[in-house]
Parts: structure tokens; sequence; C-alpha cells
């Protein structure tokens, strides 16, 4: 891999636009992403043997446990000497190693254009604008550095990473890939996105079929990073986790939100605004002080009911604030993620 | 309710639409921000939309209201009940301070009513605010009201110190004229509250409830009457009210033991009228310059119980000449007095008399003809000649007589001009057919200066046809004429006289003398010839069908035959004040009536130029607050009661004694200024027998009654009365205007939920912090999502 911990650039001169990882990740981010080792919670299914154990009790090298025989198994895997000591008929198991394939669905819509951020505040190299022009820092943008670091990690332990963009449909899809310029690649491809920063695509998110046209593009299991604000029905959402799991695919769910989205505290704002959607809805004028508490109430409502419904389906849920740092809330994710692994395989 | 400032209040009612204005302008400058959790918003809006309008209907009702209240403050709003004294907005209060006659009523040791009327007034005073623009004057009661302090002003120090200054005077009170004044002052200024503060004892003389107001004249200003309390203090008051001397023209008897005697009215008023009493009323004739003490004849005058009025003949004390000294002649006057009682000034009457040797008569006729031969020859003049100066009787050529009280001298009548009248006092005119048309302007002259003119039919012998009439009355400027023709008895049976007693005028004193013999002395005359009189306006119906009851205007029927139509007129030049013509309608020679024969005559005559000379003159008596003619050439004569200025105005208040100079300083008469009886009633009247002609008298929205102020204790402002009307209300709107702000201010935080803005470190944290962000507070949110939206 030629991502190193002292070059963690990804320059990309493709498109005629120079591609600067650092602009997303902040350089501390990525000497902390350095010491991560993603693990999948299930063990996936891969194509070479990994780091990753198989979920299944399988025939390989490291020894797990055994069972009683049953008719019909391989007398291949008896094991002979437990025969000899009690007349018993176990066979062995084994613990396999996978290969780990995660894809990375990155939400595109327009309400990831929105952000209270300023550029320099959260750009990791202290540049004032986006190489389009921006000032702020939008949800798509701490979306493509979650990406880029979640692909960093991954690329870094030997494993596949893909990418994909979605609003109501895949716009950009990646393969999956653990070559050399698969960051580079990613992080580009990220970077230069028609839809980053603007509302111009006007266009709401449709999970449902993003994860039906992910799933339907994977044969082996595998994780699938969902990074969005997730400001879709419930319904919808739960309908897409479900073909999931049905699918028996892990799922990691990061919610960006802006921190004005979550604190809805537009003190300034007294005498009111027009507020104008970012995907379409009409604009609405109204004091946003009369309605503080109802928006949080709302907003809170949908994070528990998105929160309860990925729990409940075993998923892992992480609400990302886009004035955070990046590397301290990975760090939460993964240690809390390996731990629940252990857990698990305990 | 009216506004003390109606452009101010429009103006600001036009504000209330400023919120709604307001509302549109930031409207329209909302600044657009997008938001991504659009979704959320429009959720937020559901849930609250219900709220959100009702809060919204609160905040723009409370703002509304609160400009409209703060509107109706500001237009300062004036309800029909307000007091003058209570009210906030600037008011004009004109003082009227009754020191009439009757506010001279003093108690035992008490201060007099002028007093407390002006205590009074000063507490009022003491009530308005110079720095808030209220205003005051001055009118004064006694008649006539008189504007003191005028106009209406701020500087009340001034209208204080001219309250102070307030005396009394003698004259009775002019109610109407002062309220007239006071509402004149007053004008009609909508934005000022108007008030005349009435400040009297309101005793009778005052104000007589029992009589109709008058009102003034009507106008839609109608102030507030603010009055003192009515006095409580029963007081007796006995006043002179008139003093006549039997002879209007003293001739002086030459003994100097003088037995006159005068007629004297006096009237008494409060609770002890109810129980007989007695009255010590004391005359004098009193000299200018006479030195010696006033040698008083004191008189008893009796009083029925409930008796208010008494007029008793009173003999009038003189200063004994010294033997072999003449009696002064001249100037002098009657001095009446009763004893003290509530008030001093109407117990003192003065009454200016006339003192003579000879009264001097002159008898315009045709020269020559002197006394004749015989009764049966004797000429009118003759006769006239002989009744005022019988002892002349048979001297021809040298009428005049040493020691006469009468002296009469003969003109030619053709040559009459006013050198002849100087010095006289009557003339004579037996010939009035031959009087050419510059003897009668001469003769008018005479007696516009206060000459007596007395004019007899011409003889028999004259022409049927009388052209004399017309001139006369155009001369002496009469309303009447005597008509041409001259009448007679058809079927020569004589007329018969009778004697108009009864007459009113006040020239029927020509023969106040005669009054108790008088209808005897006229029954033997008869009259043949007579001149009748033909109607004129100033001789009203009685004159010309000779049926009237009295006189009508100036003219006076004297005497009248059988029939009534006049016999002896008189009256006054120009119907004024001065001067006397009396028009005898029969030459008083034999071939025309018995007059000279009979009694009559001598006395007719005689009291004709006795009196009718003082009628003549005019009267130099004038009551307190009338009018006095020709005030420069008065010079005041001290007196033991006499006060006030040495100098007389148009008007005399105070009761004083007077003397008319002439060009040289000598002394022409003297004038006497007497308190008006009119205003000594010092009977106690009600507020409830007040406030109705107080109120139509002022046309007054109200009339509301100040406080009496107890003896000894220091006036002040508590004494104000405390109405129970509508007090201002500008304050009251201000103040709930400004809670309404108030109020405003806390919806709108509340509505607003500013509260959990404020709150953003601690609840907004805890709510983040469950989701897990860590919250930092940055109030520049809207302006970063803006900034980024643009660029």
């Amino acid at each position: 891999m030629a991502i190193g911990e002292n070059n963690p650039e990804g320059d990309d001169r493709a498109g005629g636009r120079s591609i600067d990882a650092s602009l997303y990740l902040h350089p501390q981010t990525l000497a902390r992403l350095a010491t991560f080792e993603m693990r999948a919670k299930m063990i996936v299914e891969g194509l070479s043997s990994g780091q990753h154990r198989s979920p299944y009790q399988g025939f390989s090298v490291e020894f797990a446990q055994h069972r009683p025989y049953s008719p019909g198994d391989d007398l291949r895997h008896l094991d002979w000497k437990v025969f000899a000591r009690s007349d018993k008929l176990h066979l062995k198991q084994y613990q396999q190693e996978t290969n780990l394939d995660l894809i990375v669905l990155v939400d595109c819509s327009g309400s990831m254009s929105f952000g209270s951020r300023t550029f320099a505040d959260a750009s990791g190299v202290g540049h004032d604008t986006s190489p389009d022009g921006r000032t702020h820092w939008s949800k798509f943008d701490h979306a493509t550095a979650l990406a880029a670091a979640l692909s960093y990690i991954t690329l870094r332990q030997g494993d596949r990473v893909g990418l994909e963009m979605f609003d109501d449909q895949i716009k950009l899809m990646l393969k999956r890939s653990s070559g050399q310029e698969t960051w580079r690649q990613i992080v580009s491809a990220l970077a230069s996105h028609p839809a980053r920063g603007t509302s111009a695509a006007q266009k709401s998110s449709d999970l449902r079929r993003a994860i039906d046209q992910t799933l339907g593009q994977v044969t082996n299991r595998c994780i699938i990073a969902i990074v969005s604000d997730f400001f879709m029905d419930i319904g919808a959402i739960r309908d897409a986790l479900a073909r999931a799991r049905h699918a028996k695919a892990d799922i990691m769910a990061f919610q960006v939100l802006d921190r004005a989205e979550l604190e809805f505290d537009l003190r300034d704002a007294a005498g009111g605004v027009i507020f104008q959607g970012l995907e379409g809805e009409s604009p609405l004028r109204l004091d946003p002080r009369s309605i503080r508490s109802a928006y949080l109430a709302a907003i809170e409502e949908h994070n528990t009911q998105l929160r309860t419904l990925l729990r409940g389906l075993g998923y892992d849920h992480t609400l990302v604030n886009t004035h955070e740092y990046l590397g301290p809330t990975l760090a939460a994710f993964v240690s809390r993620r390996n731990a629940q692994i252990k857990r698990h395989l305990a | 309710m009216t506004f003390l400032n109606p452009i101010l209040a429009l103006t600001a009612l036009g504000c209330v639409l400023a919120p709604i204005a307001i509302h549109l302008l930031f409207r329209r400058r909302t600044k657009p921000l997008e938001w991504g959790a659009m979704r959320f918003v429009l959720e937020a809006f559901k849930r609250q939309r219900k709220r959100m309008r009702l809060e919204q209907i609160l905040i723009l009702a409370a703002r509304t209201l609160a400009v409209l209240l703060l509107a109706l403050a500001v237009g300062r709003p004036m309800f029909a009940g307000d007091s003058v004294l209570q009210s906030r907005v600037p008011r004009d209060v004109v003082l009227v301070v009754d020191n009439s006659l009757a506010a001279q009523a003093v108690g035992a040791g008490e201060k007099s009513e002028l007093q407390a009327n002006k205590d009074a007034a000063l507490r009022v005073l003491e009530g308005l605010d110079a720095g808030r623009g209220d205003r005051a004057a001055l009118v004064t009661m006694g008649a006539p009201a008189e504007k003191v302090a005028t106009p209406l002003t701020t500087e009340l120090a001034g209208v204080r110190r001219a309250i102070e200054a307030v005396e009394a005077t003698d004259s009775a009170a002019d109610m109407t004229g002062a309220i007239a004044s006071a509402r004149d002052l007053l004008g009609r200024d909508a934005a000022r509250q108007s008030a005349i503060a009435l400040l009297s004892g309101l005793r009778r003389g005052s104000i007589d409830a029992a009589k109709v107001a008058e009102p003034v004249a009507e106008s839609a200003m109608r102030p507030e009457l603010i009055v003192s309390d009515p006095a409580d203090a029963a007081l007796d008051n006995a006043a002179i009210v008139s003093v006549e001397p039997l002879r209007s023209v003293l001739l002086r008897d030459a003994s100097g033991q003088e037995t006159q005697q005068a007629r004297v009215t006096i009237v008494r008023h409060g609770p002890g009228v109810a129980a007989g009493a007695t009255a010590n009323l004391r005359l004098a004739a009193i000299s200018v310059g006479e030195s010696e003490a006033p040698a008083w004849a004191t008189t008893a005058v009796r009083f029925a119980a409930g008796q208010e009025t008494a007029t008793v003949l009173a003999p009038i004390g003189f200063a004994k000449v010294e033997p072999g000294k003449k009696a002064t002649t001249g100037a002098l006057w009657i001095e009446a007095r009763l004893d003290d009682d509530a008030i001093a000034s109407d117990n003192v009457f003065r009454r200016a008399w006339k003192s003579r040797e000879t009264v001097k008569v002159v008898i315009a006729a045709p020269a020559g003809e002197n006394l004749g031969a015989g009764p049966t020859a004797y000429s009118a003049a003759d006769w006239i000649t002989l009744a005022l100066s019988p002892r002349t009787g048979g001297t021809s050529g040298a009428l005049e007589a040493e020691n006469e009280p009468i002296s009469v001298a003969r003109v030619d009548l053709a040559r009459l001009s006013p050198a002849d009248l100087i010095g006289v006092d009557s003339v004579f005119v037996t010939r009035p057919d031959l009087l050419a048309s510059d003897g009668w302007m001469s003769l008018s002259e005479f007696a516009r200066k206060g000459g007596l003119v007395v004019v007899t039919a011409p003889t028999s012998a004259a022409a049927a046809v009388q052209m004399w009439p017309e001139p006369m009355t155009k001369a002496f400027g009469l309303t009447w004429t005597v008509a041409r023709e001259v009448s007679a008895s058809g079927n020569g049976a004589p007329r018969s006289v009778r004697a108009m007693a009864t007459d009113a005028s006040p020239l029927a004193a020509v023969l106040a003398g005669l009054s108790a013999e008088l209808d005897e002395l006229v029954k033997p005359v008869v009259v043949v010839r007579w001149l009748g009189t033909e109607m004129g306006s100033g001789m009203g119906s009685g004159m010309g069908s000779g049926m009237g009851s009295g006189s009508v205007g100036e003219a006076a029927r004297l005497l009248t035959l059988e029939d009534g139509s006049p016999w002896l007129v008189a009256a006054r030049p120009d119907g004024s004040s001065r001067g006397l013509l009396a028009v005898l309608l029969t030459a008083p020679e034999l071939e025309s009536t018995s007059l000279p024969a009979m009694p009559l005559m001598v006395p007719l005559f005689q009291e004709l130029v006795r009196q009718g000379v003082g009628v003549a003159s005019g009267s130099a008596n004038l009551l307190a607050g009338a009018s006095v003619p020709e005030p420069a050439d008065l010079r005041r004569i001290a007196t033991d009661g006499g006060s006030g200025s040495a100098a007389m105005s148009e008007f005399a208040r105070t009761a004083s004694l007077w003397r008319r100079v002439d060009a040289r300083g000598a002394t022409r008469e003297l004038v006497a200024i007497n308190a008006d009886s009119a205003g000594s009633a010092t009977d106690l009247q009600t507020q409830e027998q007040l406030t109705p002609v107080l109120k139509a008298s002022a046309q007054a929205t109200s009339v509301t009654y100040l406080k009496s102020t107890p003896a000894g204790e220091k006036p002040g402002r508590e004494a104000l009365p405390r109405t129970n009307r509508t007090p201002p209300m500008d304050l009251p709107l201000l103040i709930a205007g400004l809670v309404l702000l108030v109020l405003d201010a806390l919806l709108s935080r509340w509505f607003s939920h500013a509260s959990v803005g404020s709150m953003f470190g601690s609840g907004a944290a805890a709510k983040a912090g469950a989701s897990g962000v860590r919250v930092q507070a940055d109030a520049s949110t809207t302006e970063n999502i803006n900034r980024g939206a643009a660029a």
C-alpha cells in the first residue's frame, strides 16, 4: 500500500484537479488512523484469508472446539484421539480468517450539503476555502473525511474497500479493491463529486434503493458503512436495513449531523428567517425560536428511533457531529466495535 | 370624552398601525436560510402551528392595545365629569371674589366674610400650578363687577397680590356682571379646562336664590362653577335705605332755628326680624367745613314683629347758630346713623342737601306787563309773582323784597338771553306764544344745567291756535307735546282739578310737601280753558286719553282735570337727570281758571319753586356702584367713616362724600355716595336653594362647593373638594400602556422560547449530550450558515 504513516496525502491529478486528502483528514486524525485496526463484527466471507476470523467453525488452521458427531458429518474431521480416549465421536472445528470487504455508502443528497462550520476550522491543512470555493464545511465534507478514514483503515489492514455514493439512487460506484491506488481513487471520487457541498442536486436520498443496488453487486458477505444524515423516513430505513440483514451484510451507520441541526440555536435569527430546504421542500418563513423545542423533540425522536432500529438489528450507530474532529470519534467507534467483537467471540 | 391634544391623539392613534407595519417591514427583510434538516422544521411547524398563530395574535393584540393606550394617554382625554381642581390638564380659573356690601358682614369677634372670601380665593389659587400652564384671573363682585387682574395669566403671584389687595365696597353684588366678565375672560379654549370660582358668603345680599337668575348670554362655553360654602353665621343687620328731606332745598331761617324733617326708610334683615325691635336713628345736618360736632336729633324707630321695612319722618338736628350770626348757607348734607350691627357701612347715610338764603326766580313776561290796577286786571305773571312773593304785592317796579325766601325778578320775554339766567334758580314763562325760538333754546340750556323752567299756557287772549308747543317740544327734547287748540268746557261748566298724589315718578316729589292737604286744596279749583296734550311715546297712553293711572316715562302728571287729562305736567329735558320743565296747561288767570283766587295758588307755586329747584338741580345722591357723572370734577370730603382713594373713578363703589367743583375750584354741589341697601341682606341661604340659581346664571356644567376652613385653621390644599368624579385618565392610561408593553416583551420572550436559548449551556447541552454530541455555544450560527450558502 502506497499510503504510509508519513505520507497520508493522496494526490490525484485526474480530472485536472489536485485532490489533497488532508483537506478532509486532519493530519492528527490520519496519524491516529494508522493505529486503528478495523475488525468486522461478523467475520465475513472473503476471497482470501485475512486477519478477520470467519464466523463459521470451519476446518482451517486454528482449532476452535469439539462437537458431537452427527450422522452425515464428514468423517475426515473426526478427532480420533478423543474417540480413542473416551470412545465417543467428536468432530474438530477450526476458526477460519477471511478477507474484509468494506463498502462505504456515502449519502450525497441535498441535505448533506448543509454545514455551519467554517472550512478553515475543519480543514486538515488550514485552508479557508474548499477547492470549489466554499467557505463552509458541509456534512458531505465530513462524510468524505469519514469515508476516507474508514477506507484508509481498511486498506491498511489489507482488506478490500469499495465506494458508492447515492441520493435517490447510486450515483457513483468504485469496485472493491485493496490495491495501492484504491485510497487515492476513493478520495478523488469523493472530492470531485459534482454534488458535493451544493444543493444543486435537490434530491432526497433513497436508502432502500441504494442498498438494493449495492447488494445486487456483491456476492459475498460484506460490511456496509452507511455515511448519511439519515434524513429519511424511518420506515424506508427499516426496509433498507431489513434487506441488508436478509443478505447477512454487516451495517455500520454513521449519522453525520451538523451541530446547528442538533441544537437549532438560531438566536441571531430573531425576527424570523425563511427556511429553504435543500431537497426541494417549500420555503417556510417563521421565527426559529418559536419552534425550537418542537424541532429538537422531532429530531431527537427521529434519532432515537434510528438508533433503536439499528441496534435492534445488531448494527452499529454512530452519531458524528461535523463540528468535532473525526479522530476521537473514530477511535471511540473502533474501540467500541472491537470490544463488541471480543464479547461476541468470547 | 374629548382630547386635550386631539391632533396628538390622532397622530398617536395612527401609530396603532405601527406594530403591523413593523411586522410587515421585518417580514420583507427576513433573511433566507438554507437548512438541511428541513423535514424536522416542517414537522415542528406542523406541531406548533396553532400555538404559534395564537401567540402571534396575542402579541399583536398586546402591542396594538399598548400603542392605543399610549396614544390615548398622549391625547390626554377629558371626561365631562373631570373636576378642574383635580385636572391634570392646563386650567383657566377666574376667581370671582365677593367684596360687595354683604361681604362686610362680620360676627362677634370673627373676621369679615370678605376676608373669608379672599382666603378661599387664595386656597383655590394654591391648587393651581403655573408650571403646568394653569392660569388665573380675578374679578370682584361689588357692583359694577370689576376685572381686577386680567387677562388670564400664569403669573399667579400677581393674582395673589391682587386678591390680598381687594377692598370692600359698599355696593350691592353684581353677580350677573361678574359671571359675564368671568365667561368673557375664559373664552373658548378647548385645550384647557375652564372654571369660575365664586367666593362669597352667598347671603341674600349677594345673590337672592328666590329671584329668577339672570342668565348670561347663551354660549357653548360651559365652565365648571366652584363655589365657597354658604355662610352659616346668622347675623342681624339694619340698613338705612334712603333719607329724603321734606324740602329739597333748605331755605335757611334767618334765625337759625330750623325745624326740618326728613323721611327716612330703614330695612332690617336676619333672624331678628321675627321679633319686634327698636332702632335708634340719629339725623343731623352738617355743613362743609363745619368744625363743631353734629347736633344729632334722635328718633326711635320701632319695628313690629316680622316687619322688615319702616319709614319714619324724623327731625334733623341743626347746629345752633350763635346769636348775632347768620346761619351757614351753602353745601351741607344730612347724615343719618343707626347703631352698629353686622354691616357697619349701611348704618350711615349721607344725603347731599342744598341750602339757600333765597331762591331766585325770573318771570319772563312781555315788557310792561306789571301788576295791574286790580285782581281782575292781573296777568298770569302778576298772579305768579304774588304767589311766590306775597309781600311784594303792590310794589310796582320793585319786585324784589328783602328777607323773602323767594326773590322774583321780571325780564322782557322778547329779549330773553342766557345772561338773564345767570344765578337764577327758576324761570317762569307766562306767554310762551311770544317766546322766540332762541328764547326756547336759552331756556332748555338753562334747564339742562339744573334749572327749573315753568311754562304756563298763554292768556286766553292769545290766538286760538297755539304755535309755541312745537318749538318747546323740540328745544326740550320732549316725547310729548301740547295741543295746538285750546280746549274749553262746552256747556260752560268748569272742570275741577284732581291731584295725582299717587304718581310714582320721582318728579312727583315736587308737590310732596303738599301731599297732606293737596286734595282739599284742589277741590275748589275749576278750569274753564285748558290745553290738551297729544299722545307721545314719552307720555304713554295715559297722557292723551287722560285715562291713565300714573305717569309713564319721564313725564309726570302732578295735577289733572277731573277727566284725567293732564293739567300740571313735569318732565326732564331730554329725559336727563337734571333740569325740570313744568307745564301748567291753563293760564293762571281768572278768565281761565279760579286757581289764582283759590288757596291752592300760593302753596302750589311756592312748592313748585322750593321743591322744583331741588329736583331740577339733579340728584347729587348716588348709591355705591352707580355711574358718576363728570367724576373728574369731584373732590373728596373727609368724613369720619371715609376711606378709599381721593380721586373718583367712573363708578363709585365706596360710601363717601364729594364736592363738585367748578373751574375756579368753588364748590358747586355736594355728591353723596351711600351704601346700597340692596346688598345689606344678611339672610342665610342653603346649597339646595343656591345650586340651581348658580348653575343657571353661570350656565355651568356643575357646581362644586369648597369646604369651609375652620376658624383659626390655616387654609390648605387639603380643603379643596374631593369629588367622586372620574379622575384624570392620562396617567392610568400611560401606566396601562407601559404595563402592556412589558407584558408584550414577556410574551414575546416566552413565546419565542428565548429563555430556552439562554439556557443553551444547560438544557440544550443536556439534550445534545444525550445524542452523543458535544455542544459549543455559537451565537453566529445563522451567520455562518448564510455565509456558506451565499458562497
